[in-house]
């Protein structure tokens, strides 16, 4: 790769934090010793390699704490590195805090010059884009109040409106595109679009993984100091959620808020030919044929059975379900289901069975299957919807 | 340091933006706006110069613009001292999330306060005109005796605002050193009230000579006294002195503001 199509580069980055047990704050209370020094070392990145090219945008996921924000902030130079080097090829910006800077006694418009010229603008520059700014931050009626006098939702629209007017060749981001109501949520993307066509190069910290796989086409997976994974997109994020999903199994909540009147006995999915496609691959809007076998274990009662699809971070597509059915003491059922297209885009997803009461209280623990489904072109969002189109 | 110049010369108006936005800032909110950077000055002017000049009986012809060419320069100087704790500490929402020369902070502060006395000139000459003191040639000087000052002024602002992110007392520290100071100057008594010779464990010294030597700021306020008051050359060899401790503490001051500002995020 030339010297001049890299953006960011990264090498055997490592950095440490001391956390102290009680950190002396003052001269007095350290001469005098009247809080401990000792302090533990926290390795929160070790020995990063990272090359990130020009144009690209980068999505860097990972749960909380493992040192997502320190990378952007070594990145940006705010923190040094204990050890390693980082080299950035390009003028870059960094939108981790929104506002920085703004006076709560200047007026919307002085506000924009000074937080512009901490993002390293050009008094010029901000002159020639203030209409632009103003008008994108929707409060031009109040622009010349004091900011003081803003409500929180004005505020962050102006100081979005500034960090989106910089013009950067590499543009750092930490969580902050959740501003705003949805219109305005959708002209930052439309913006954050508009800088990926202009070849930014973008690296977008985020925990909100649907824009981060909308957005970016690399993705690294940081977890607990090291790049575990680091990949297009759409696979790292699949493994990301399949390793959280893993680990809320074991968190699991307590069997009590069940009655225990019914159990499942069996829970299969199959596909036309009759075999079991829990844990394989299947192609998107084949049929499947999810059954479940119940038996109550207490008195006679009305049970029904549901059927939920999940998504693999656990947002719910849809429920199926069987209607009540009235079952005596120790009887059993096989309830078979038919859905005839299971439209979903490429990915994998949750199927859980749970057995309820008329009054909706889960008589069982529910069981859990997860399918895995190829679609036969790449696409964004969950479903594939059957259309055709005429030219 | 060639590259931190550039740096600093890159920012530049970042700087200014610093600058205007304190300026304005101060000024901003209250009616008497710009005078109260001077109603301090003012305040210490008034009660000093009754003390000394009706109680302690100074011999000096024109006392209170003698106090007054002194204690402007000294209140901007301790001013900006003062605000430099502050500089890093309380822009903590800057430093943790952006990246720009962390420099410029103290440094803003520095040229805060000289702009200020900036402002305080137009009074100091009317001050010299209703005094009836003569302008002389030698008033030219004045813009070098302002450099040399800000030159000093801008290390220590360096060196307390670093420390101060460590040590969070260093505020008070600073407090009782700039009371102390205030009275090795020659700012309330002149430098002939010093003796001449002093027998220090056997040896004799001069501690005016010493004054100068462990204190620029005297040089720099005995110039003020020197080109405002008396109309005369400034003592060039106390300034000489000056001007190059206050390089060294200037390269001092920036490089421990250097070492410092690698934990500066994480102290925060």
């Amino acid at each position: 790769m030339e010297d001049n199509e890299i953006a960011i580069e990264v090498k055997n980055l490592s950095k440490e934090f001391k956390i102290f047990k009680d950190k002396p704050l003052t001269l007095k209370e350290k001469l005098l010793m009247l809080r401990s020094d000792a302090y533990t070392q926290f390795k929160v990145l070790k020995d990063i390699n990272l090359t990130v090219k020009k144009g690209e945008s980068i999505g860097l996921i990972g749960h909380n704490g493992c040192g997502k924000s320190t990378l952007l902030s070594l990145i940006a130079g705010i923190m040094y590195p204990n050890a390693g080097s980082i080299k950035v090829n390009g003028r870059l910006s960094c939108l981790i805090q929104l506002g920085a800077g703004f006076h709560p006694d200047f007026t919307g418009r002085e506000n924009i010059y000074v937080n512009a010229a901490i993002f390293g603008m050009k008094r010029k520059d901000v002159d020639k884009n203030l209409d632009s700014i103003i008008d994108f931050s929707e409060i031009r009626e109040f622009i010349d109040n004091p900011i003081r006098t803003y409500s929180s939702g004005m505020y962050l629209k102006l100081a979005f409106s500034v960090a989106i007017h910089i013009n950067p060749e590499i543009l750092l981001i930490d969580e902050i595109l959740a501003v705003g109501d949805t219109n305005f949520q959708k002209k930052c993307f439309a913006k954050m679009r508009e800088f990926k066509r202009k070849k930014v190069t973008i690296v977008l910290v985020s925990h909100n993984l649907s824009s981060v796989s909308e957005f970016c086409d690399r993705c690294i997976w940081l977890q607990d100091g090291i790049i575990k994974r680091d990949g297009k997109s759409k696979e790292v994020i699949e493994q990301y959620l399949s390793f959280m999903s893993g680990k809320q199994v074991k968190s699991n909540e307590p069997e009590e808020k069940y009655t225990n009147e019914a159990i499942i006995l069996d829970f299969q999915i199959n596909d036309d030919n009759n075999k079991s496609i829990i844990g394989k691959d299947i192609k998107s809007g084949i049929s499947i044929h999810p059954t479940i076998t119940i038996k109550k274990i207490k008195e006679d009662g009305k049970i029904k059975a549901e059927i939920l699809f999940l998504t693999a971070d656990n947002q719910l597509i849809s429920v199926i379900d069987s209607g009540f059915i009235e079952l005596k003491k120790d009887e059993t059922a096989t309830l078979n289901f038919n859905v005839k297209s299971i439209p979903f885009n490429t990915g994998r997803y949750n199927i859980k069975s749970v057995l309820k009461r008329e009054d909706g209280i889960e008589c069982c623990k529910h069981q859990e299957s997860n399918i895995t489904i190829q679609a036969d072109y790449e696409n964004i969002g969950i479903f594939n919807l059957d259309f055709t189109c005429k030219k | 340091m060639l590259t931190h110049f550039k740096e600093i010369f890159k920012y530049r108006e970042l700087l200014m933006t610093f600058v205007s936005k304190s300026l304005n800032a101060r000024y901003k909110g209250s009616f008497l706006g710009f005078l109260w950077t001077f109603i301090n000055p003012l305040a210490q002017l008034i009660v000093y110069s009754v003390v000394f000049k009706y109680i302690f009986r100074i011999q000096e012809p024109n006392y209170t613009m003698y106090l007054f060419v002194a204690l402007v320069p000294w209140s901007e100087f301790t001013s900006s001292i003062n605000g430099s704790l502050v500089a890093i500490t309380g822009n903590s929402n800057l430093v943790k999330k952006i990246y720009f020369p962390r420099q410029l902070l103290p440094l803003s502060v520095s040229v805060t306060y000289i702009v200020d006395f900036v402002y305080c000139i137009p009074i100091l000459l009317i001050a010299m005109i209703l005094s009836k003191l003569n302008f002389t040639t030698n008033l030219l000087f004045f813009p070098i005796i302002m450099l040399i000052q800000f030159i000093y002024q801008t290390g220590i602002c360096y060196i307390v605002s670093a420390l101060n992110v460590k040590f969070r007392d260093v505020k008070q520290i600073v407090g009782i050193i700039i009371m102390a100071w205030f009275y090795v100057t020659p700012i309330l008594y002149k430098m002939s009230m010093i003796p001449k010779t002093l027998n220090l464990f056997g040896h004799t010294i001069n501690p005016q000579f010493w004054f100068i030597l462990i204190n620029p700021i005297a040089a720099v306020i005995l110039s003020y006294r020197d080109v405002m008051l008396y109309g005369r050359l400034p003592d060039f060899t106390g300034l000489s002195i000056a001007l190059i401790e206050g390089v060294i503490i200037f390269t001092l001051g920036y490089f421990i503001f250097k070492y410092f500002e690698r934990t500066f995020a994480e102290d925060l």
